[in-house]
This record gives structure tokens, sequence and C-alpha cells, in this order.
């Protein structure tokens, strides 16, 4: 179990390290003259000239990227362009806004969609299954801002029950929540759904039952608890997604986090909050499939084993 | 009073393509203490028959006739709660893949104590203790530490001795074995199966083996029960089966080995292709094959006849036969 994990561990830092580095090249290569945005168009030649020494983009390249690898091992990515701040007190207050949104999204996801996917398979063909489907259907196909604003309009300007924007009490939370959500409450639930139907039918299921085990433990601990392998892995999948790309609902519920603060960052060229951005999105992914495939070990011991 | 007397059953398969008459009227009894073997070729309804004893049949499957007494209850009017406490204390069944048998992500030891506990309310450590004394009586060495350990960990022989552990657990009356070897080698072929023979002989269990294979047949069953397309055509003790098969699907099965302890195909043991159960031929269901086809055959289904002690066959050859001696 140890040496797997070392070993997802051990796999996982050559992609963070690939990412670094192509974000970093990346920003290289886009058009335009970073020193120049920053100065303003207005800006004397020498005051470019200057910014451009102050920042180091006179220096070749690889030097530049030596020392950009070498702030991030110390924790420093660089300095905002815009609010000349530390990009990573930029992103610092504002990863706990985003994170605590995900965490919330995704475990009403979880939940709600196990629930309706159990559901479904349980009343297979059934109106309830129709009923279930036609609801997920709906979930992966609705645009997220237009389900925002619809609640939006519903519960805080027509009804007045809940805060339209911001951040603060629980009440903020709810709509927003709901709304990064729904996409994977349609997913997860297809996902458990499938997966259920297909443990059901497995042999050792029957096995459970030609021993005389319980309905109610044929249910959970046979066929559920191996069907829910394969949602661990689109749970993860989307709790990954939620930290980097909850852009929409952060933008529409005026939510103070990273996805905001990227629309922001891009807007104004702001290039090391940009990067700093996008090497944080992708190292919570990075970490959230390394702990999925710790839990998911955890939970088969065929891949423990191997 | 037989332990098990099946008579009459039909299990019937309501799919979209029509109705798939997978067990249509069988009827056999099996005594304590016995081995009764079902053989008969691919898709004649032997799984169908053990999962309908056990009443496992899944949708869209239903047994439709007939009735099944087990120990002199009749198991078609038992709930399911009554149901689930026969099975794996009363009845248990091994199945075919012993690979996929078995949850993937639990313990050995933890799936053969859940039969004990699904029954009975004993400590954990009861549980543990029965646990490794069933793993040592089906040989399976170092069990105290084996039980910790996962399916995938044993191989295929292993993994079916502690199938069989699980369906002994209980010391049930009735253990039905469909097609227990078929996925192994040889050699451990004869170990399981001196194993069943041993386990009828110390506890008294009747077995209802199920099997493609004739040498397995010679080798361990007292009686046998030969299906074709969902109906049992002929029934006999084994040594009369194989000596005087009477019903020309059984002779021509028997026929094409040279010796009974050899393994034969038993697709390419007799000419032309099994009907598809869902369009059963009228008359005798063996009439497109049977080398010996008389008209008769085509109009009329053959009932079972008895044609000698304890050997029952379904065919127009005998009819004759039996008004005279009768
Ligand atoms: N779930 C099901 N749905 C529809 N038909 C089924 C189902 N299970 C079995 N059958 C049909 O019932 C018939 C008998 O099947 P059964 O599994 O009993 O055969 P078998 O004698 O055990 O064959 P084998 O030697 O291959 O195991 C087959 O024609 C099969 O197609
Ligand atoms: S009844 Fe006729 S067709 Fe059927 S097995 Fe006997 S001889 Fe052959
Ligand atoms: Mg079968």
């Amino acid at each position: 179990m140890l040496r797997y994990i070392i070993k997802r561990i051990l796999i996982g830092i050559p992609i963070l390290f690939l990412v670094i580095t192509t974000v970093f090249f990346a920003f290289r290569l886009i058009p335009g003259d970073a020193a120049r945005i920053l100065a303003g168009d207005e800006a004397p030649i020498e005051r470019v000239e200057q910014i451009r020494t102050e920042l180091g983009l006179d220096r070749p390249v690889l030097v530049q990227y030596g020392a950009y690898l070498a702030g991030i091992a110390r924790g420093d990515l660089g300095v905002s362009f815009s609010s000349r701040r530390p990009v990573a007190v930029e992103i610092g207050t504002r990863f706990g806004n985003t994170f605590s949104l995900a965490l919330a999204a995704i475990g009403l996801a979880t939940l709600v969609g196990i629930v309706l996917g159990v559901i479904s398979a349980l009343f297979r063909g059934k109106l309830a299954d129709h009923v279930v489907t036609v609801i997920a259907l709906l979930g992966i196909s609705v645009p997220v801002f237009w389900l925002g604003l619809l609640m939006m309009q519903l519960f805080s300007v027509e009804l007045g029950w809940l805060p339209a924007a911001g951040h603060g009490t629980w009440r903020h939370f709810i709509m927003p929540t709901i709304t990064l959500s729904v996409f994977s409450i349609a997913f997860i639930t297809r996902m458990t759904r499938s997966s259920l139907l297909e443990t059901i039918a497995q042999d050792y299921v029957r096995t459970a039952r030609a021993k005389g085990v319980r309905e109610r433990l044929v249910l959970l601990l046979h066929s559920l608890r191996n069907a829910l392998l394969p949602v661990t892995i689109v749970v993860g999948l989307r709790f990954g997604y939620m930290v980097g790309g909850a852009v929409i609902t952060e933008e529409v519920f005026a939510w103070p986090g990273l996805g905001r603060l990227l629309i922001l960052a891009v807007g104004q060229r702001d290039i090391p909050l940009v990067q700093g951005l996008l090497l944080v999105f992708a190292t919570s992914f990075v970490v959230v499939n390394l702990l999925v495939d710790v839990l998911y070990a955890f939970l088969d011991p065929r891949i423990r084993h191997r | 009073m037989p332990l098990l007397e099946v008579d009459g059953l039909k299990t019937h398969f309501f799919g979209k393509g029509g109705v798939t008459k997978a067990v249509d009227g069988v009827s056999f009894t099996l005594d304590r203490g016995e081995i009764l073997g079902i053989v008969g070729e691919s898709g004649s309804g032997k799984s169908v028959t053990s999962l309908s004893i056990m009443r496992l049949v899944d949708h869209p499957g239903r047994v439709v006739g007939g009735t099944m007494r087990f120990e002199g209850r009749d198991l078609l009017t038992l709930n399911r709660e009554e149901m689930r406490q026969l099975r794996g204390r009363r009845m248990s069944m091994i199945f075919q893949e012993p690979g996929t048998s078995m949850n993937p992500v639990l313990t050995v030891g933890f799936q053969i104590g859940e039969a004990i506990r699904s029954h009975e309310r004993v400590p954990a450590e009861e549980v543990r203790r029965r646990t490794i004394e069933l793993m040592d009586m089906v040989g399976i060495p170092d069990a105290k530490q084996r039980l910790r350990q996962y399916p995938h960990q044993f191989s295929g022989g292993m993994l079916q001795r502690l199938m069989i552990a699980m369906g002994l657990a209980l010391s049930p009356s009735l253990l039905i074995a469909d097609e227990p070897v078929t996925a192994l080698d040889v050699t451990i072929q004869a170990q399981i199966l001196d194993l069943l023979k041993q386990l009828r002989d110390t506890t008294d269990a009747a077995v209802l083996l199920i099997t493609h294979d004739m040498g397995v047949v010679a080798e361990t069953c007292d009686r046998v029960v030969v299906m074709y397309l969902g109906a049992i055509v002929e029934e006999a003790p084994v040594t009369e089966l194989f000596d005087n098969p009477k019903h020309p699907y059984t002779q021509g099965l028997l026929g094409s080995i040279p010796s009974i302890e050899e393994k034969v195909d038993w697709l390419q043991a007799i000419p032309g292709t099994i009907p598809n159960p869902t369009d059963i031929p009228s008359g005798c269901r063996f009439s497109n094959r049977c080398p010996k086809v008389m008209d008769v055959c085509h109009k009329i289904d053959p009932a079972l006849l008895t044609v000698g002690e304890e050997h029952r066959v379904a065919c127009h050859l005998y009819e004759e036969q039996e008004s005279r001696d009768g």
C-alpha cells in the first residue's frame, strides 16, 4: 500500500513539472510585450525598459525559466502586475473560498447523485427510473449561468429568501453550491445507475444470495460497495474540475474565488497571476487525482496488491 | 421420503424475442447421501433447473409450473425470508466460475464467515474459528493467515475449495454443484470431486452435480439424469446408463466416446444442431437430430417411461416394450 502511494506520488511529480514548464513557455509565445502592457500605452520607452529590467524580462528565456522554478520551490510565484502584491498572496486569500464551494458542491453532488442513481437502478424501467433519467438529462444539458440567473431571479429577487451574491454566511453557499453541482449530480447519477446495474448481475452477488445473506446486505455490501468503485473516480475528477473550473458560477454569484480572479487576471493581461492560477489549478487536479488513486487502492484490494 | 422431490418443474424466460422454455416439465428425486448427476449439452437447462430449486432465477425468468418439495416443505410456497433461511443453511450452491463467484473486495475469511453470520448469532471469535476449520477441511493450507487474503490471491482450484467451504459452512443437507470443476485442470478436478464424495460420506448430504463431462459422471455419481432442451430424456443409475443407454440421444453421447474415462466434446458428439429453446420441435424434442426418428415422433411428445429398475426414458421406441411388459 505504502509502496503504491509512493509510486503514485513519484508519477505526479513529473506531471506537475511538465505543467509548470508548459505554462511558463506558453506565455512567452503569446504576442504582446508584457513590459509595454504594464507600463501603459502612453509611457515613454525608458519607463518600459525600466520595468523590463525590474521584472527580469530582459534576461535570456532559460535564465528566466530557472528563476521561475527556483521561485516556485520557495513558494514565490512572482508579483501580480496589476495589484503589485505577491501572486501567492493573491491566490492564497481566495483559495479557501473556491475550495469550500467546491467541497460543498461535490458533497451535494455525491450524495444526491448516488441516491438518485441507486433509485434509478433499483427501479429500472419503471416510472422512478424514467423520472430520474429525465432529471439527469436536464442536469447535463442546462447551461450553468442560465440556471444560476434563474435561481437568483426566483429566490433572491422574487422571494427574497437568499442573498443574490457575495459571500459570508451559509446562506450565501446555497445557490452557488447547487449551480456548481448540477452537472456533477447528473453525471454521478448516470454513473451510479449503470455501475450498480452491472454489479447486480455479477456472479458474486448471486453467490451472496445463495448463502442466504440478507437482501439489505446483498445490496449494500456486495452490490453497492463494488458499484461505487468507478463512481469514486468520477467524483474525484469532478472535484478536480470544480477547484479550477468554477469560473462561471463564481462570476454569476460574485463569489470571491479563484475563478473570478482568473477572469480579472486575463482581462488585465496580468501574466504572473494567470500563470500562478493555472499552476494552482493544475496542482489541485494532480493532487486530487492522487488522493482518488490512493482511496481507490484502499477500497479495491486488487489494485492495492499490485 | 426423498430429500428433494422436483415434479413437473417449468421455468420460462419471458424475453423480448418470445418465451424461452428453459426448463419444461422436469421431474426427479434425490435422496440423502446420494450424488445425482445432471448432464446435457449447453443450453439444455441444467443451470436453470438448479437455480429454480434455490429460487434464484432472475428476471425475466420465472417458475411457471410444477412443485418442489425439500425436506418435506413446498419451496414455491415459502416467502422470501423463509427461503433465505434455507439458502446456505439447508441447501447450498457452488458455481461454475470460481474466479467471478466471489466478491473481489472482501476477504475470503469474511465471505465464508458470512455464510455463518447470515444464519446464526455467534461471536466473531467463533465465526473465525469455524472459518479456519472449514478452510482446513477443504484442504487450504495456512488457513489462519490466508483467511485475511482476497480472492485474487488464490488459484482457481483454491477458490473452488473456498466456495465449497462456504457452501458447507452450516452442513446443509443439499449441495448443488453447477459444473464445479469445468474451469479447473484435471488433477485439481479429481481433488475437488474427491472432496465432494468425502463430504457425502461424512455428512450424508445429497449432492446435485451438474456437468458436461461423462467422465466426471462415471467417477462421482450414483444416478444420472440426462437433459435435452429443458426436459429429461433419460434417467438411470450410473452403471445402468453406461451399460444400457436407451435414448438415442444418450446412445449418441456414449457411443462416440471410446472409454468413459475420456473426455468428449458434447457439441461434436451428435450430428445436427440444438434447436433454439424458443422454438422446440413439436412431438419429440430430439426428432430433428434423431437417427431413429419415426412418423409418430413428429406428432407426439414421448412421456417418460419406466424401462427397467430405476431406469426411465422418454422415447417412442420403448413404448411397445413397456406395454408388452406391463
Ligand atoms: N437470464 C436469462 N434470460 C433468457 N434466457 C435465459 C437466461 N438464463 C438462461 N436462459 C436460457 O435458458 C436455457 C437454459 O440455460 P441453462 O443456463 O440452464 O443451460 P445449461 O444447461 O446450464 O447450459 P451450460 O452447460 O452452458 O451451462 C438457455 O437456452 C438459455 O438461453
Ligand atoms: S421419440 Fe423418436 S425422435 Fe425421439 S428419441 Fe425416440 S426415436 Fe428419436
Ligand atoms: Mg449452466
